[in-house]
């Protein structure tokens, strides 16, 4: 049995111009001690479906879901008294800005300590040592005096270090990392993204960890869904998906990134993706990304693809998966 | 040898910090500290390093934002620093900056129009009648249209505001352009659609870039030239490739192996780096970066390391370069 299994999960929020739908249809399975990476650009919707798991969404939302199972049991349709009991203990998550999603009003000792007390039922004083311990593990040094100080006596990169923490302290079967490198300079992103590894293989905790940048989920992740327009366009091993991407969008954004050693023969020209992301509120018909991809065919402003199932795993949500390469291109 | 367009000449830049009743100044933040470069014309110089290494600071500085606390800054051998009125109104019009939020640098109160074409009336470079033809033509060289003349900002998307911003730079024709982090809050597929806009402007109208950024794949791939900065001093200058093929200053090292490669193939080994970057309010006396290199020696604790040439065009302020 899966740790997590989400099928068919579709997230609409209430706005003044009517309903509009954020995720249409994901589904997302996470195994005990995998990291799946969630990737995609601004608006795909890939934080809401991070967010929807432990049921952190806007009040606006609205979460509808064939299932959202956890360790076999059904999220949807769990109380709020119970969904309190999971949040913080057996799942817990990382936000990208740690200095807003810290209290700072409290010190990081008592909010580090907080879910031990709530959640374990331990006093103030075992659990401070529980923090200092867990403070230490994630490389926070004089980790003492660090329970009594502030979130602002912190430099970045320990805020998200002591974020990493709180969300560890109750040694949680599953962490929700969103976005959680982004605000970071690149040599503590490398730091933070082997300290999330390594615990992971120190305690087989699942990670599904949300990103747009390519190269920390090539870097860090089991298996991946990129995003676009609500839906997971492809799905598959980090090697399928990053060795041979089967959508044209998938495609497209490792076109356009950069890349510090480029690879022999790579175009002069990064190409990109042309056009913008569409709004939710005005979603093309047929392929949502249809109107921007350089493979687009008639029918593909015609009929939403389904998922084409190549090996091992690897899906991809295009009507011409596993024959891209037999399409004439347009520049 | 190119014409050196701008040279920036031994400057710092302190920021006192003021305390107590009186406002005394109890210290500075060095955010640069002796900082020499130079922009030829023509050429991309990409400046790169960590938040708080001062780069910003010095790209400010170069488009006289910010006034430099010692030191000279020469545009085309003039000094700017001292600049004032109307001479200083002239080289407002060779060089411009384009800002990384492209949220918070336009005013939301103006259209497209009004901010693109601010400049143009200001230094009277197209009779008022025309200023909405040639604000039409500079929207649309930035692939964006006449018709978006009327826009506000908000009606725009990120990509699009870069483009605002670029046309705005563009609209008093500069030679000369500060891209502060032009492309870090766009997204992976509009980031390169704003890099590929920057280079093919570059060729079409000769313009000279510094541009600042903390991707150092981006960096590389528009640079002519690259400079790492560390906490308000320069660590290494070298041509592109060389910078990146074969770096000599252990941050150079420590910072390129940080880089995560969007390939599951090359695996991620960053060197170690321990502690944290010190506060340029109290920076270590020798080296900047002794407290956290592993090539440390005991000179570099005491001496700061001269600005040498290993090997033409690539520098290196380093003790254990060259030391055997």
């Amino acid at each position: 049995m899966p740790l997590l299994q989400i099928r068919n999960l579709t997230i609409d929020f209430r706005t003044l111009e009517g309903t509009l739908r954020a995720v249409y249809g994901v589904d997302l399975t996470v195994n005990e001690g995998e990291v799946v990476g969630l990737v995609g650009e601004s608006g795909c919707g890939k934080s809401q479906t991070c967010l929807s798991i432990p049921r952190l969404i806007h009040p606006s939302g609205i979460i509808s879901a064939d299932e959202i199972a956890f360790e076999g049991r059904e999220l949807t349709k769990l109380g709020e008294r119970a969904m309190r009991s999971l949040r913080g203990n057996k799942i817990t998550m990382i936000f990208q800005e740690p200095m807003t999603s810290l209290n700072p009003c409290l010190t990081v000792g008592e909010q580090l300590a907080e879910p031990l007390v709530l959640h374990r039922g331990m006093d103030w004083h075992a659990a401070e040592d529980r923090v200092v311990e867990t403070l230490s593990r994630v490389g926070i040094s004089d980790a003492r005096q660090r329970y009594r100080e502030y979130p602002h006596q912190l430099s970045g990169g320990m805020r998200q270090r002591a974020m990493i923490a709180m969300a560890l302290v109750c040694e949680p079967r599953l962490l929700l990392a969103d976005e959680p490198t982004t605000a970071l300079d690149v040599t503590v992103q490398a730091q933070i993204l082997r300290l999330m590894l390594r615990l992971r293989d120190e305690t087989g905790t699942a990670i599904v960890l949300v990103t747009h940048n390519l190269g920390v989920v090539a870097q860090s992740c089991d298996r991946v869904s990129v995003m676009y327009a609500g839906r997971i366009v492809e799905s598959g091993t980090t090697a399928h998906v990053f060795g041979s991407p089967e959508h044209p969008y998938t495609r497209g954004l490792m076109r356009s990134v950069p890349r510090l050693k480029p690879p022999a023969g790579a175009p002069v020209r990064l190409e990109s993706i042309p056009g913008s992301v569409p709004s939710i509120a005005a979603m093309p018909g047929g392929c949502p990304f249809h109107p921007r991809c350089r493979y687009a065919q008639e029918l593909c402003a015609q009929a939403l693809p389904s998922p084409v199932e190549l090996e091992g795993g690897h899906s991809s949500l295009c009507h011409f998966a596993g024959k891209l390469d037999s399409l004439g291109v347009t520049a | 040898m190119s014409e050196p367009l701008l040279q920036v000449d031994n400057v710092r830049k302190w920021f006192p910090i003021k305390a107590g009743l009186l406002q005394l100044t109890v210290g500075n933040v060095r955010a640069v500290d002796d900082v020499s470069l130079t922009v030829n014309k023509g050429e991309t110089v990409g400046l790169v390093g960590e938040s708080g290494c001062g780069k910003s600071t010095l790209g400010r500085m170069a488009v006289k934002l910010l006034d430099p606390t010692a030191g000279r800054i020469l545009y085309r051998g003039q000094d700017i620093s001292r600049l004032g009125g109307s001479g200083l109104r002239a080289y407002r019009r060779r060089m411009q900056i384009i800002f990384q939020d492209p949220y918070s640098s336009l005013n939301p109160r103006m259209t497209a129009g009004a901010v693109i074409g601010e400049g143009l009336r200001i230094h009277s470079l197209v009779p008022r009648s025309e200023v909405k033809d040639r604000v039409g033509e500079l929207l649309t060289r930035v692939g964006l249209g006449p018709a978006d003349f009327a826009r506000y900002s908000h009606e725009f998307s990120g990509g699009q505001r870069q483009r605002i911003g670029i046309a705005r730079a563009l609209a008093v024709e500069p030679e000369f352009i500060v891209c502060d982090e032009p492309v870090s809050a766009l997204d992976v597929s509009i980031q390169a659609q704003i890099v590929e806009l920057l280079r093919d402007l570059q060729q079409e109208l000769g313009l000279s870039y510094l541009f600042i950024a903390h991707d150092l794949a981006v960096v590389r791939h528009i640079s002519n030239r690259v400079i790492v900065m560390y906490l308000g001093r320069l660590c290494e200058q070298a041509p592109r490739d060389v910078i990146y093929d074969s770096p000599a200053h252990p941050y150079t090292k420590a910072l390129l192996s940080a880089v995560p490669e969007p390939d599951p193939q090359i695996p991620l080994q960053p060197m170690p780096l321990p502690g944290e970057v010190p506060s340029a309010a109290s920076p270590p006396p020798g080296c900047r970066f002794e407290p956290r290199c592993g090539q440390a020696m005991p000179i570099c604790k005491e001496s700061q390391p001269q600005w040498r040439e290993i090997e033409p065009g690539h520098f290196v302020a380093c003790h254990a370069v060259g030391a055997g």
